[in-house]
């Protein structure tokens, strides 16, 4: 039995077999819907999905998670899957509140682990040799003072393990005029190589190789854990005026090789030629965005950042430029992303 | 003058010869994606002010207390050699190298962590890399040689410094700005107080002289810009200079020990090579 806040989600390919089990305990749900391959079509000499296809969301009562919860999930993806994490809307975090959570349920895990008035979402993947994994939840949203942790690590197993991974955040409630209001938000994403199963120790990170660690951190000179509140002259919510959804995406493996090579090609034709006007460049889709090409032991790809005026805007582009991974998850799969 | 004081007037000299004169911390990507506006100084100082002030404060949670680690570390492995060496004067060959390898293992470490920081930021970094190799060449080729390097620690240094060259045309370790720094402080005896000191005002000076070239600003203003910096260091330094980075377990890791604060300019600094025209590299 999982504890409190625990989940676990695996899949398997056993003699041409998908096997996914799942686990997990209140206040996360985890379900898994089927997901189809696509049917090779005759005329095809060799099946261009090569990959058996999964679909997980990972759900929370509530929709969103509240102080003093502490979401861990393990994510095992067997080498021939391709396993998409879905989410249903996006993951409120509510606003902190003084005294006891409102849901708080002992994780004797996690005792002395984590401070109890912010809340934690911990995720541990592991990606097989030739397996996929796709992250790509609906954007995190923190309400006004909100504190929130998420951190995530991947561990690819070798350089044909491949990553799609998408992090984002908006701006906060922006229909109660709330922008910028969360009292902290802090996401790292690590990406590391050569974990085996034999490897495991008593920490995930023993037995591989750090490749990226990618670790922001936006907190409210506010907050009361800044002992020194001295003047400060730009607040983020200042700082990013413009900007209501901000948007990382990883992209690593020769399953996904397409996709970077598209965003390197699409970035080579992106020309910033010096402009003397006093205002923002954005592209025609009113969109900033770069990208930085990642090549570490042998793992390559891309790092992509994007940010824009809206979680929609983000959320097209971003969708538009995933399209290849159609064809490599299969139609069923896809659609549960693309349509949502 | 002692030569501490010496030394610290010399590292911040702007003729350093790092090949920091082709960085602009993003500032130039910055100026060209419309982020900061130019003519800053009619008017609209702002959005200048406004980027000195949050690179800055990044840069002390990001890099400081990677250049923090190095010096401790390192200074570390030198006092524990001379504990060894006085205590017996046999063994005294044999703990000499046991501090060069311990203190080369940990640069290599720290190295390669800050490298894992820096993997999903190419043009940060490159210019780390550049000006790290930039200045470890700078130490042999220089410091390495003065007079005052011939006494027990200064030679141990020297053949770390020469090992650390070595590694890194091997490919076996990158050698970026912030570790080569605390190494080149530690090894001339500068204090880590007054190391944290120089780093953030080379980053500062760096980011004004970048200012002065893309004619965003005067030479005189920038001079008065740069003193109203001074509080903004000294605070950052209260705020951060006890960090160190904590890279030993799986928490620590996910600890925020050195983070990005600044998402926005990471993204302006990730267009710097699609600028139609160019004069820095960074």
């Amino acid at each position: 039995m999982p504890a409190p806040g625990e989940g676990k989600i695996s899949c398997q390919l056993t003699a041409g077999r998908l096997f996914q089990t799942i686990s997990s305990a209140y206040p996360l749900k985890i379900i898994s819907p089927k997901a189809i391959p696509n049917t090779p079509t005759s005329t095809e000499e060799e099946p261009s999905q090569k990959l058996q296809p999964a679909v997980s969301y990972i759900l929370s009562y509530g929709g969103g998670i509240v102080h003093g919860d502490q979401i861990h999930v393990d994510v095992n993806v067997g080498s021939g899957c391709a396993l998409m994490l879905l989410t249903q809307g996006s993951t409120k975090i509510y606003k902190n509140r003084s005294g006891r959570p409102p849901s708080y349920l002992k994780n004797p895990r996690n005792d002395a682990k984590f401070d109890i008035n912010q809340s934690y979402q911990t995720m541990i993947m592991d990606v097989a040799p030739g397996a996929l994994l796709c992250l790509l939840p609906d954007p995190v949203t923190c309400f006004k003072d909100a504190l929130y942790n998420q951190r995530q690590a991947v561990r690819l197993h070798d350089c044909s393990s491949s990553l799609v991974l998408l992090d984002w955040m908006t701006s906060g409630r922006m229909s109660r005029g709330e922008r910028w209001d969360f009292a902290k938000y802090f996401s790292v994403n690590i990406v590391t190589l050569g974990y085996t199963p034999k490897s495991r120790g008593e920490q995930w990170m023993d037995g591989s190789k750090i490749l990226i660690r990618d670790a922001l951190l936006l907190k409210q000179p506010g907050d009361p854990s800044n002992i020194d509140q001295l003047d400060e002259p730009g607040s983020f919510a200042r700082r990013l005026e413009n900007i209501d959804a901000f948007a990382f995406l990883l992209i690593l493996g020769p399953s996904v090789e397409q996709i970077s090579r598209m965003f390197v090609e699409e970035h080579k034709k992106y020309r910033i030629k010096a402009f003397r006007m006093s205002k923002t460049r954005e592209d025609e889709e009113g969109v900033w965005w770069s990208v930085s090409e990642v090549d570490e032991q042998g793992v390559t790809g891309v790092a992509v950042r994007a940010a824009g005026p809206s979680t929609e805007v983000i959320r097209e582009w971003i969708k538009r430029r995933l399209l290849p991974l159609q064809s490599v998850v299969g139609d069923s799969a896809w659609s549960m992303y693309f349509n949502a | 003058m002692d030569k501490e004081t010496w030394l610290l007037w010399m590292l911040a000299d702007s003729q350093l010869p790092t090949g920091g004169f082709v960085a602009s911390a993003g500032l130039e990507a910055a100026v060209q994606g419309g982020l900061v506006h130019e003519n800053a100084a009619e008017g609209d100082k702002d959005s200048f002010t406004r980027f000195i002030h949050d690179s800055t404060s990044n840069q002390a949670q990001f890099a400081l207390p990677v250049c923090s680690q190095v010096h401790d570390t390192v200074l570390k492995s030198l006092t524990l050699s001379d504990a060894d060496a006085n205590a017996e004067v046999e063994a005294s060959q044999d703990t000499h190298d046991k501090a060069l390898e311990n203190a080369i293992q940990e640069l290599r470490r720290i190295d390669a962590y800050h490298h894992s920081m820096l993997a999903s930021n190419k043009v940060a970094m490159r210019a780390s890399i550049a000006q790290g190799g930039g200045l470890l060449s700078l130490f042999n080729r220089g410091y390495a040689l003065a007079g005052f390097m011939e006494d027990r620690h200064g030679q141990l240094c020297v053949k770390i410094a020469k090992r650390l060259q070595r590694l890194s045309r091997l490919g076996e370790m990158r050698g970026h700005w912030a570790t080569m720094f605390g190494f080149v402080c530690v090894a001339l005896g500068i204090s880590c107080a007054h190391m944290q000191q120089l780093f953030l005002f080379q980053f500062v000076r760096q980011i004004f002289s970048a200012a002065i070239r893309l004619n965003l600003v005067g030479p005189l203003r920038a001079q008065m810009l740069s003193c109203d910096t001074q509080k903004l260091v000294d605070t950052l330094l209260r705020r951060y200079s006890h960090r160190r980075i904590e890279c030993e377990t799986s928490e620590d890791l996910f600890g925020e020990s050195a983070v990005y604060t600044e998402p926005v300019l990471e993204l302006f600094q990730g267009m710097h090579d699609r600028l139609y025209s160019r004069i820095f590299n960074s």
